[in-house]
Formats: C-alpha cells, structure tokens, sequence
C-alpha cells in the first residue's frame, strides 16, 4: 500500500492526511460549517451537513486514549520485532480525535491518561510502505 | 410491544461439523448447501421448497450460487445483511421474517459459510472496517483493536477482567460437554487463563474466537406453518437493531469507547418483546473477543458496570442451574466460529429442549449479534405469545 494507492480505495477521504503525513506534517480534518472535528474525515458533516472540511496542521502532542501489547503476529512485516505496543492517542488540538500509532521508547509510565509527543518516521516494510506517527511517553514533570 | 411477535419462528436448524481451519476439502458453497440441507431435513421440508435466502458478512455463496444445488423451485427473496464479521448474524435473521411478514416468501433459509481457504474473515473485515490506519501501525486483526477498547473497559469503565475469565470458563464448561465443539472435553481453569499466551493484552488466547471451516443455517417460516413442522418452533418474540449518532465507522473515536454498540438495542428490544433481562432464561450472547460479550450483555442491561464483578461469576453463567447461562454449547470461542450461526443454532435448541446444556424449562432464549456493528438481536420463545 502507497499513498497513491489510497487515492482508488475506497478509504480516498482520507488521502490529504497520508499526503500530509508523507510532507512531515500531522494534519487533522475540521468541517468548515461547523468546526466539528471529524476524524476518520467524512464526506459530509452529519451536524450542520457542511461538504466543506479543511485540513488543519496540528502539533504532535496528545494523551494515551488507551494501548495493546500485541504478542501474536498477523502482520508478517512485524513478526522479527517480537511484541510491540499500539497506542490509540488524543488529540487536545483536534477536538479530542483518536489517532492509531505505535509506542517509541521506554514504556515507563505507559498508562492511560499519559502525555505523550509524537514524531512522523518515513514510509517502512512494517508500515505497509506508509508514513506513520509513532509515539513517546513524556518525562514526569 | 412489536406487532408481529411471535408471527414468524425458525423452524429449522443445520449445521456441518466444525472443522478445524483449512481442514476441510470442501468449498464453501458445498459446505452451505451441506448446512441448509441438514436445517430443511430438521425442519421436514423439501429443500426445493426453500423460496428466499438471507446471508451477512461479506459472504459469497449467494441464492442463486445455491439454488442449483438445491433444485429450488422458484427464488423470491435474496438479501444480505450488512456488517462486518457477525455483527449481521441477528439482521439476517429480521430480514428474513420482515420478508416472510411483508409475503415476499414463504421459506427463508438465513446461513454463513465459511472457508477460511478461500479468505480469512479477518481480510473481508479489513475491507469493509479497517482504514489504512490500522494496518500502518500493525493493527492486522480485529482481536487487536478489540483489545483497545477492553482495555478502557477493565481500567477506565472498571469491569474487571475476572469477568471475562468466568465467562471463558463457562463457555468452555459447555463446550467441553458438546460432542459437537472443537473443545469438547476440555475445561479451562482459572490458573489455565491466568496463564495462557496473550494474543493482544489484555486478551489471552482463551478469550479469542476459534477459526473454523464449515456452515450453519436455520430456517425462517410464518408461526402458522412452522407449527405443522417436525420441529417445536421458536418463535420470533423481538429482533431488534439500533446504533445512534456518533458511532457507525469512526476509527477509533466512538463514545463511549469501550462499548460494543449495544447500548440503545436494549430500549428498543425490551420494549418490542414486553419483557427485560430478568425474563431471559439462556443468552447466547456473541464473542469474537470476550471482553466486547461482557460489554454487550452489560450494555443490554444484565447488570450494571459496578456490579459487573459481581454478576460475571462462573457460578452464575452455567446451566442448568446458574442465574443466567451463556453460550450454552460453548460459542465462538469453545465450540467454533461460524460468525455467530451457531449461536442462532443454541438458542434455537434451548427453547426445543434439546441442548446438551439444556436450561429447564427455557421460555425466553435471548441471542445476539456482533459488536462493532449496528447492535443487534433476537428474543426466540416456545410460546407465540410469549
């Protein structure tokens, strides 16, 4: 799967997001009628019917939503690394929209409710050849 | 109260063996003719006789794929359910009674045939339910992201995960019962889910369904005509779906988070059959991943989150003598996985008085369909007025 794949599939709404992702930038849909936040991105604003929504460039902090350390492999790009953590992320900036990632680094602390800052790493085997954002747990104040 | 409770019942019930996955030589449409022959000779009626059919799922074997194998005589009605995996097993079956209520056919067999040579379920889920973002970030089965959202449910909802182990543990009380389940003879000990593998934390591989080949159907017919069958019929006392703003696909950003998209199926359900939890004798309830069963049942109004510690006790959830058996032939995780038809078969079975976990007396046999989806379904009783 490449970016440009995703233009024909029938996930296209949301290829703005992967072509932003791919510039180094994370950016996260909002109806321009309403200012809903709307993630996954959808073609009309069920709240005010808007067609119109803009991609807002949004900074790579949220709160751990929630996370799983996957032991069994169904995804054969991932099966040397041995279990890895997936983390489901808030973002404050986005209206509290959850975005899917992985942990990076130590996971000391990994709790829901944690602050964490992510980073966009380029397109990789265990990413289906796309970017992604992977995530790190901040530091205790 | 529905106006057509108790018109239309399942009449029928069919099935083949659960095979282990891969290990059957047969494609899956033989496998599903197998399944509706098996659920008309259980009824008594003519396959040819059959005149709609009615599948969920991504499922291929369409009527007209199985009309020549079954010499049907004249096919009037063939629909699908929508909803990923299981979470159109219970729809299908409304649609074949709102067919049968509206005279769009007489005979409706409602069924799912699996072969997992021919496509994993997980990849016909992906690709209706999983954007890129989950594949991205290794995300490459349902059980996965399920495991998200129990997560939230043990740690934030505060259910604890004793509830997922009594409730494996009953279904494998079962199952090891069924001569018929992939684990028959085989019973699950605290310290055996304690100490089994993870799959995804905090799922263990006891709280996974199985993966099988093979096929189930039951048959939908009016109550009138289902009386003058071979079988007691079960009657169709609710069928019920609901799922409300803001839920329906949404990545992961659905609230409450930890739900399975049952909680306004309830309302509706109680209020079409005249009756509530309390009445339910047997739940056949669907658990592709234990901790989205547990949330179900609670979203439905077994019990509530507080006393879900309380309610989920092994004790409790085994027939014959427990307050409220589930998944009385062991279910998807203990009997096999015909995305939630075999459910369908138990609750069937449980108001005829024929489980080998028979509950006594079993009036109101609650079964329902898979999370993620629309909620859904079906309050079947022995009585029409039930």
């Amino acid at each position: 799967m490449e970016v440009a794949a995703l233009l024909d599939g029938p996930f296209r709404d949301e290829s703005p997001f992967w072509e932003a992702l791919d510039r180094g930038e994370l950016q996260m849909p909002q109806c321009a009628g309403c200012g809903r936040w709307q993630w996954p991105p959808t073609p009309r604003c069920g709240w005010c019917g808007s067609f119109e929504h803009a991609w807002v460039t949004t900074e790579l902090r949220g709160t751990l939503y929630s996370w799983t350390r996957i032991w069994t492999q169904f995804a054969p790009e991932r099966a040397a690394h041995g279990p890895f953590v997936v983390v489901l992320i808030e973002l404050p900036q986005a209206g509290n929209s959850r975005l899917i990632g992985t942990l990076d680094g130590p996971e000391d602390n990994l709790r829901i409710g944690a602050a964490v800052t992510g980073r966009i790493v380029p397109p990789s085997p265990e990413a289906k050849g796309m970017p992604s954002v992977v995530w790190s747990i901040d530091e205790e104040a | 109260m529905w106006s057509h409770k108790g018109k239309t019942a399942i009449a029928g019930i069919g099935t083949t063996p659960y095979y282990r996955r891969g290990a059957s030589d047969e494609s899956v449409t033989a496998l599903t003719v197998r399944a509706i022959v098996d659920a008309c000779d259980d009824a008594g009626i003519d396959p040819r006789d059959v005149d709609g059919f009615v599948s969920y799922g991504a499922d291929h074997s369409s009527g007209t794929r199985l009309m020549p194998s079954l010499g049907t005589k004249d096919l009037r009605w063939s629909a699908m359910a929508f909803g990923g995996g299981g979470s159109g097993s219970a729809p299908a079956v409304a649609i074949a009674a709102s067919a049968i209520l509206a005279g769009f056919a007489d005979t409706i067999v409602v069924y799912r045939g699996v072969s997992q040579s021919e496509g994993r379920l997980l990849e016909l889920v992906k690709e209706d339910h999983m954007s890129p973002q989950y594949e991205v970030n290794g995300l490459a089965a349902p059980v996965e992201f399920m495991a998200l959202r129990t997560r939230h449910m043990i740690e934030v909802a505060g259910v604890p995960q004793s509830a997922m182990r009594a409730f494996v543990r009953a279904a494998y009380f079962h199952a090891a019962k069924n001569p018929a389940a992939s684990s028959r003879g085989h019973l699950v000990s605290e310290e055996d889910y304690e100490t089994s593998r993870y799959i995804a934390e905090p799922y263990h591989l006891y709280d996974c369904s199985r993966e099988n080949d093979g096929a189930a159907a039951v048959i939908v017919t009016s109550g009138e005509r289902a009386r003058d069958l071979r079988q007691p019929p079960a009657y169709i006392v609710a069928a019920a779906q609901s799922i409300p703003t803001d839920w329906g696909e949404r990545g992961e950003s659905h609230d409450p988070y930890w739900c399975s998209g049952f909680f306004t199926v309830g309302k509706r359900l109680w209020a079409d059959a005249g009756h509530g939890p309390e009445d339910m004798d047997v739940v056949q309830v669907y658990e592709n991943t234990v901790g989205l069963a547990v949330a179900t049942l609670i979203e439905l109004g077994f019990c509530s989150v507080e006393d879900a510690g309380d309610f989920f006790q092994y004790e409790n959830l085994i027939a014959p003598d427990g307050k409220l058996p589930v998944n009385t032939a062991g279910g998807n995780i203990a009997e096999g996985f015909f995305h939630g038809m075999g459910l369908m078969l138990e609750g069937t079975r449980q108001i005829r008085g024929q489980s080998v976990n028979q509950v006594p007396d079993a009036t109101l046999s609650l079964v329902t369909g898979g999370p993620g989806g629309q909620g859904s379904a079906v309050i079947l009783g022995k009585d029409p007025d039930a």
